[in-house]
This record gives structure tokens, C-alpha cells and sequence, in this order.
């Protein structure tokens, strides 16, 4: 039986390496090795079967010849690029009242693991941060070192501001869209469509781009009572309401926020992928990396 | 119907409606603050959300307030008074004064007043001037008493008298100035000192006159009573067996209820109380001038008995218990003790009875306060698990 590992851990663990490299070889050892492979790939080597590679792989000539599972290993003509851009505009601070992990915590471990596992792939992986101080860029590289300045970029890093307007990172812009593969991890809340503007301007036909879209269970469930407050985080507006009679209204206008950015941006070929983050971390990365496959036509 | 309370001091309790006034005013613009990341899509429409706010905690605030205002009551002793009401001018008259009064009279009255009740047991109402006198009933002011109990009379109550009292009847009512009196006095109008008949008698005579009560049991009419149910009672003289005792009065052997029953005591008229109106430390004098019609018929014809003197000052007159003691003084304590013998009301019994009280019958309204607390309560519960959102978290 899998054993996720909890918000709850996560928070009291907070080694982020050292989750990001559990979650990696762990749940998603199984999952991840088929997100980049299969097109322009060439014969390199094989090597032993291990459990986790798929069974299709196994050359079954070889296997006649020498009694042994043996896998077809590749080499890729070229790296894929993978670009982690992490939201951290202060409505990622936003967490549930029972939670123990911010939107942006959880954004930081998505992004530290998936990087984990694109330096295992060997493929180049950057990151950038986006709020309205002063861009952190760690530019796509690849190994383990480069995973360490990942680390430690977001390990410097708080949600505070304003997601920026795109015209403040176009130079930015202009590298993540020469990627392959970008994900966005954000909650996608903005004041304009500072959002989507990135989105739509990062997809183009070189670079595949991807949203995680984070929310907590209080954004699901709206478990509040009695009269409550609400207070934005990034403007400080208050709206007092009564839970009762808010909830449903709430919950009609935020389906159809779902509805409405999800179809916006599929018509621009990004899916959106949604996360609870009250819910075990790979639950999140599996489902982000099955989205992947089937974009790609995978299995 | 009218309300009251039986500890008005407890509703201090209501002190406590401060406090949750206080929390409500105090948190009004508070509510639970939570974070969001994106407010837009906690806004409502401005009227529900107002809405909203507006009913449901002013609502919830009410309720608890309203609460706390019954438990107030609760601790306070709720009681209620229900009393029917006589508008208009209404008018009692008492048996005696529709005999005497002649038909002329009747009729003004029943001219003047809207409504005109008798004032006997049941209070017959009285519509016509050829209506038959009831049976006489002996205290106005008990019945009186009891009627502003049953029935309020928020315009003007008159009570239609014999014995013009000057203000002897009102001073020993407990209604006292609330109601008009009006007297007819049995005697001329011209009279220079106004009688007041206010004694009839039970005479117990023994047949060779040896010794004479000239009171034994006393009806009291137009004052207030020394139980008048008492008054009505069968009296007899005497003993069950033959004994030696002596009559202390006489000093002559006392009667059997066997002599009793062959020499029955019989009524008889024998005094009334004179009081001049003019001198203001008159004395109470017992008279004869009693009409002729209130007297026993078949004592008719017997020659009235020598009048017996009692002083009494005035202050006397205008204590409460002045009927009562009038009785032990017209009796004397052995003639009280034996006129009573066999009545089946003992006189310990009358005179403890207390007087007629002013307030009506108050029902406590505690067990219907408390349910409805009890289920205002629930209410609330519900309402505020309703408002909360159905679930705690």
C-alpha cells in the first residue's frame, strides 16, 4: 500500500530536498519516466530491467538469447527544457484554517520535486519566480547543482506583492518561450489578466506550457459559519458576509471562474490542472504528470 | 386582564440584556476574518448580503434578547389577572334599597346608568323597574369586592344603598373613594341625625323570658362582613344532653337541643346603630327604628325589646375590624361563645377569616413562562446552527 506523504509531514519535515527526492524516487519513480521519452530518442545501451519500467521495453530478442530482462536504453538527440515559473504574489500565502501548508509552501515543494526529477532525466530545468520585487531567475541548466540553486532559490523566497504585468518580464517571457515544456505553478488569481497573458504569451507552438492551478480545502468546501470577513491578501479589501448566505453564491461564482479561465486557456492549448494542497503532494505531481502524458499521447 | 409580578425587584435580572447587547454592538463589524487570495469571488450582491447581516443577526440578537427578558419575568414571578370589562356607567343596587326605593326612582336609575346589576350573589342584571327585589344579601362590600375582582369598570361604578352613611361605609370598605355611593336612607330624608340600620339579629328567647339575647348572631348589612355566611347559619342555643352547666348569662340551667327544638329560636329585629353625622365623637347608639317590614313575621306583633346602649367613638367606626368587634360588644364573649355552640361554623373560624382582598385572583404565569423560554431556546439553537452554516468545524 502507497504511503503518501501529508501536508501535515510536509510541514514538519521541511527539508525540501530531502522530500523532493523521497516523493521523486518514490511514488512518482513509476510515472516519470515516460515523460520524455519515446520521440527522437536513439538506442544507447541496455540495461537491466528494473521494477517500474514498463514491460513493453523489454527486449524480448535479447531476453531469448540470455535468459534475462534487459531495457532498451536511450539517448535523447536533445534536452528538453523545462522552465518551473512559481506564482509568489501574496495570494499564495493563502492556506485553509486547518492546513498546515501555504499555497506557495506547496508550490515550493512541487517545484523543488519536479525539478528533482527533470535533473534525473537530465533534462534542463530553470526556474523563475514571479511578485512584483525583483525577478528570481535561475536559468535552465542541468545535474544536481543545478537542482541545489533551485532549492535554494526557493528556499529565499516569501509570496508578497502582486503578480506583476507582463510587460515588466517580457525579456523573461522571450527565454521561456524558446522551452520545451513549461509549468506555471500558480493559483491563478489576478487583478487584471496578468495571468493569462502569461500563459497565452509562454505557449507557443516550441514550448508546451501547463498550469497548476492551487487551491485549499476552505476554497472548496466554504466550511465557514456565522459572519465572516473575508480580507484579500494582496489589496486588504474586506467583504463581511453571512457564511449562510454566501456559501452558495460563492460557490456558483467560483465554478464558474473554473469554467471560465479553464476554457479560456485550452483554447490556447494550456491545460489547467487543479490542486488541493490539503491533499498528499503526489497525488498533485501524479496527476500533473499523467496530464502531461496525455497531452503528449502517451500512455 | 392585568398583569403582575410576584418579586418585582428580581427584574434588576433583566441588568443581563446589557451583556448581550454589548457582544452584539461590540462584534458588529467584526465577523471572523479569513484571507483570501482572491476577493472577488466572495462579493455578493449588495442588497443580499445586507440582507443577510441585517435580519438574520439583528434576528438572532432579538431572540436572545427576548430570552433573557423572559427569564427576567421568570425570576420575577409572572402572574396574571383576568377580569372581564364593564363599560359605561354601571350601577349596583342592593336588595333593600330596590324595596325602598319607590318606582320613580327605579326608573331614573335605569335611565341614567347603562347597565344596573343587583348586588346579591350572581349579580342579576336589572332591566326593568318592576323587577322583583332578590334575596337580600347582608355584605356590600364583599360582594362589591368580589365583582371589581371578576369584571373591570373603567368608566364609573355606583353602588345604589340603604342607610345614608355620611362617610362611614366608604371609610370601612376597602374600595373606599373608587366607587360612588349613593344611600337611601329608610328614615325621612328630614331627619336631623341619619340613622344607619346595620344591625338585624337573631334573638334566641327563651320562652319565659328569663334572660334575652339581645343579640345573637349578628347580620351585618351595607358593611363590611363578619361573614355573612356565618350569619346565615342555623343557630341554637344549647346542649346536646342535659348537663348542670349553667348559663353564664342568666345563671339558670342551659337549654338541651331537645328544649331548643321545642322552643326554637326565631328572629327578631331589635336594634340598629344611630350615629349623628353632626356630632363628630357621636356615640353609637343602638335604636329600635328598624322597618317594620325586615321584621321576623311571626314576631310581628311582639313588642320591640328595650334597646341596648353601646358607645363606640369614631375612631371605632373607621377601624376595619370595627364589625367584628361590634359583634364581641353586642354579644359579650359568653354570649358569643354560646350563640355559636351549634353552628357548624365555629367562631374561631369566623374570625379568622381575613378580609376580602383587593386584588383579583392572580394566576402564575411561571410554568407557561418557562416553556415558552424552553422553546425559544430551541428556536435559537436552531436558528443559529441554521445561520452558521449547518455544521460546526
Amino acid at each position: 500500500m502507497v504511503q503518501f506523504v501529508s501536508p501535515r509531514a510536509i510541514a514538519s519535515v521541511s527539508d525540501m530536498a530531502l522530500l523532493a527526492r523521497s516523493v521523486a524516487t518514490g511514488y512518482l519513480q513509476g510515472i516519470q519516466h515516460s515523460v520524455h521519452r519515446g520521440v527522437g530518442i536513439e538506442f544507447s545501451q541496455y540495461r537491466s530491467y528494473e521494477p517500474g519500467d514498463p514491460v513493453g521495453r523489454i527486449d524480448w530478442r535479447l531476453y531469448a538469447r540470455s535468459d534475462r530482462y534487459f531495457v532498451r536504453e536511450a539517448e535523447r538527440d536533445s534536452q528538453t527544457t523545462l522552465w518551473l515559473v512559481l506564482d509568489a504574489s501574496q495570494s499564495m500565502a493563502m492556506r485553509s484554517s486547518q492546513g498546515t501548508l501555504t499555497k506557495f509552501d506547496f508550490g515550493r515543494y512541487v517545484v523543488a520535486t519536479l525539478a528533482y526529477v527533470a535533473q534525473m532525466q537530465d533534462d534542463n530545468v530553470g526556474l523563475w519566480i514571479i511578485n512584483d520585487s525583483a525577478p528570481c531567475v535561475i536559468p535552465p541548466a542541468t545535474g544536481i547543482k543545478q537542482w541545489h540553486r533551485i532549492l535554494h532559490a526557493l528556499e529565499g523566497v516569501a509570496a508578497s506583492g502582486v503578480f506583476p504585468s507582463p510587460e515588466r518580464f517580457s525579456t523573461q517571457l522571450s527565454r521561456v518561450q524558446r522551452a520545451g515544456l513549461t509549468l506555471v505553478v500558480t493559483d491563478l488569481y489576478e487583478h487584471a489578466e496578468e495571468q493569462r497573458q502569461l500563459l497565452r504569451r509562454s505557449a507557443t507552438r516550441h514550448n508546451d506550457v501547463t498550469a497548476l492551478r492551487l487551491a485549499c480545502a476552505d476554497e472548496l468546501q466554504f466550511p465557514y459559519k456565522g459572519a465572516v470577513r473575508f480580507q484579500d491578501l494582496e489589496t486588504g479589501e474586506q467583504v463581511l458576509v453571512s457564511s449562510r448566505a454566501a456559501r452558495a453564491h460563492y460557490l456558483a461564482q467560483r465554478e464558474a471562474w473554473l469554467q471560465s479561465t479553464r476554457q479560456q486557456l485550452r483554447q490556447r492549448g494550456i491545460p489547467v490542472t487543479d490542486i488541493n494542497i490539503d491533499e498528499p503532494i503526489e497525488l498533485a505531481l501524479a496527476s500533473v504528470l499523467r496530464s502531461r502524458q496525455r497531452s503528449i499521447g502517451g500512455p | 386582564m392585568s398583569w403582575g409580578l410576584v418579586n418585582p425587584w428580581a427584574l434588576l435580572a433583566l441588568g443581563a440584556l446589557a451583556l448581550p447587547l454589548a457582544i452584539h454592538l461590540l462584534n458588529r463589524h467584526r465577523g471572523q476574518r479569513v484571507w483570501v487570495g482572491n476577493i472577488a469571488l466572495y462579493r455578493q450582491p449588495r442588497r443580499q448580503r445586507l440582507l443577510a447581516l441585517r435580519l438574520y443577526q439583528p434576528g438572532l440578537l432579538a431572540l436572545r434578547l427576548l430570552v433573557l427578558s423572559l427569564l427576567g419575568l421568570l425570576l420575577a414571578g409572572l402572574t396574571l389577572t383576568y377580569t372581564g370589562v364593564l363599560s359605561g356607567a354601571v350601577a349596583y343596587v342592593t336588595p333593600s334599597w330596590w324595596q325602598l326605593a319607590d318606582e320613580d326612582t327605579k326608573n331614573d336609575l335605569l335611565a341614567a346608568q347603562d347597565r344596573v346589576f343587583f348586588l346579591v350573589p350572581g349579580f342579576p342584571e336589572v332591566t326593568r323597574a318592576d323587577a322583583p327585589m332578590p334575596e337580600p344579601s347582608s355584605d356590600v362590600c364583599s360582594l362589591l369586592l368580589e365583582r371589581t375582582a371578576e369584571q373591570r369598570h373603567p368608566d364609573t361604578l355606583t353602588v345604589y344603598g340603604v342607610n345614608r352613611a355620611g362617610q362611614l361605609p366608604p371609610k370601612l370598605c376597602p374600595l373606599g373613594e373608587a366607587i360612588s355611593w349613593h344611600w337611601l336612607s329608610a328614615t325621612t330624608e328630614s331627619t336631623a341625625q341619619p340613622v344607619i340600620d346595620v344591625a338585624v339579629f337573631y334573638h334566641p328567647q327563651r320562652a319565659n323570658d328569663a334572660y334575652a339575647f339581645e343579640a345573637a348572631l349578628l347580620l351585618i348589612d351595607e358593611l363590611r362582613g363578619v361573614s355573612i355566611r356565618t350569619t346565615l347559619q342555623p343557630v341554637a342555643v344549647g346542649t346536646d344532653a342535659a348537663t348542670d352547666a349553667v348559663d353564664p348569662v342568666t345563671d339558670t340551667p342551659a337549654l338541651t337541643t331537645a328544649q331548643m327544638a321545642e322552643q326554637p329560636p326565631h328572629r327578631r329585629v331589635v336594634v340598629g346603630i344611630g350615629v349623628p353625622i353632626a356630632d363628630s365623637n357621636a356615640d353609637v347608639v343602638i335604636t329600635d327604628r328598624l322597618p317594620s317590614t325586615l321584621l321576623n313575621p311571626a314576631d310581628a306583633t311582639a313588642a320591640p325589646e328595650r334597646p341596648r346602649i353601646i358607645a363606640l367613638d369614631r375612631q371605632s367606626l373607621a377601624d376595619s375590624d370595627f364589625p367584628d368587634r361590634l359583634l364581641f360588644w353586642l354579644l359579650g364573649a359568653q354570649e358569643w361563645q354560646r350563640g355559636f355552640m351549634q353552628a357548624p361554623v365555629a367562631p374561631e373560624r369566623v374570625l379568622a377569616l381575613s378580609p376580602p382582598a383587593l386584588s383579583p385572583p392572580a394566576q402564575p404565569m411561571t410554568p407557561w413562562l418557562a416553556l415558552l423560554v424552553a422553546l425559544l431556546l430551541l428556536i435559537e439553537r436552531l436558528w443559529s446552527e441554521w445561520y452558521s452554516g449547518g455544521k460546526r468545524q
